[in-house]
């Protein structure tokens, strides 16, 4: 009996610390895959639409037939400016830079990540 | 034990209250935005009918919930991505609880996490090109953090009886 309530205790907690501790080894490894790569390449419904260089400030309109996304280029980090999806996710979403990301406007079906070029296994998998 | 009509009612106020939930969430931008994350507010009197009254209550008031936030706030589209979710953390904490080996929080940790896992699925097949490994950290963490205070939350609702 003893066992067992310490075990009710417990088990939230070590629960919390098993995930965590899976997210963090996910963490590392997806670092460990990390492509330095200086382009982004813009995906719209799986398909490449175009790729750019992180070095060259651009602004560049992205349209699908849901919608359009800007996809801003500034200081070596993209991101969208702006976008006219109801949930703006992909504008809120932080810069992607050379150290990797992405980001992802789902109501457009529209990727912006960095060109990996079969550099990623990871991403291969997934993809 | 409790009276029909005082079940009815107080299931017809946790709909409303739920509705309002959804709605608060989706107006508060999550600083860490990735799709799929969210504070799960309504997950937490999803919790709290699924251990006061039974999986049925429980199964109605999620989909009523997702049904009109889906209509007044989004499109079609938002409502089937919102159900997947539902759907595996709902699947997930039901097997929990039904296992015994889980106290409340701990269930409503898997469910955060598993709504998670669930939504970042659906997003990677309905769009693809997406890198789940990118994002499945940032959930997963995201999922325990707000599985954890939903469920605290929970059970004090729950211990006290107010439901």
């Amino acid at each position: 009996m003893k066992l067992s309530d310490k075990y009710k205790k417990n088990i939230t907690w070590i629960l919390a610390g098993a995930v965590l501790a899976v997210a963090l080894l996910l963490f590392i490894i997806s670092q460990a895959f990390l492509l330095d790569s200086d382009q982004v390449v813009v995906l719209v419904d799986g398909r490449e639409r175009g790729s750019y260089f992180l070095g060259e400030d651009a602004e560049i309109r992205v349209e699908t037939e849901h919608g359009y996304n800007v996809l801003t280029i500034r200081d070596g980090r993209a991101y969208v400016s702006e976008a006219d999806c109801e949930n703006q996710v992909c504008v809120h979403t932080q810069p992607i830079g050379r150290a990797g990301g992405q980001i992802v406007c789902l109501p457009h079906r529209v990727v912006i990540r960095l060109k990996t070029e079969g550099k990623s296994e990871i991403d291969a998998v997934t993809n | 034990m409790q009276s029909p009509t005082r079940k009815t009612a107080v299931l017809g106020l946790l709909i409303a209250l739920s509705l309002m939930f959804s709605y608060i969430e989706s107006v508060i931008p999550v600083p860490l935005v990735v799709p799929g994350a969210k504070l799960g507010l309504p997950n937490t009197l999803i919790l709290l009918v699924l251990y006061t009254y039974g999986v049925k209550e429980a199964v109605l008031v999620n989909a009523a919930r997702i049904m009109l936030s889906g209509f007044l706030f989004g499109n079609m589209f938002g409502i089937l991505y919102s159900l997947a979710g539902a759907a595996v953390s709902f699947a997930v904490m039901l097997l929990a609880k039904k296992s015994t080996l889980f106290p409340m929080k701990a269930v409503s940790i898997l469910g955060g996490v598993f709504h998670n896992i669930g939504q970042i699925l659906v997003a990677a097949f309905l769009v693809s090109g997406i890198s789940v490994m990118a994002y499945l950290p940032v959930l997963l963490a995201a999922g325990v953090v707000t599985g954890l205070c939903n469920g605290i939350l929970a059970e004090m609702i729950y211990k006290r009886g107010i439901v």
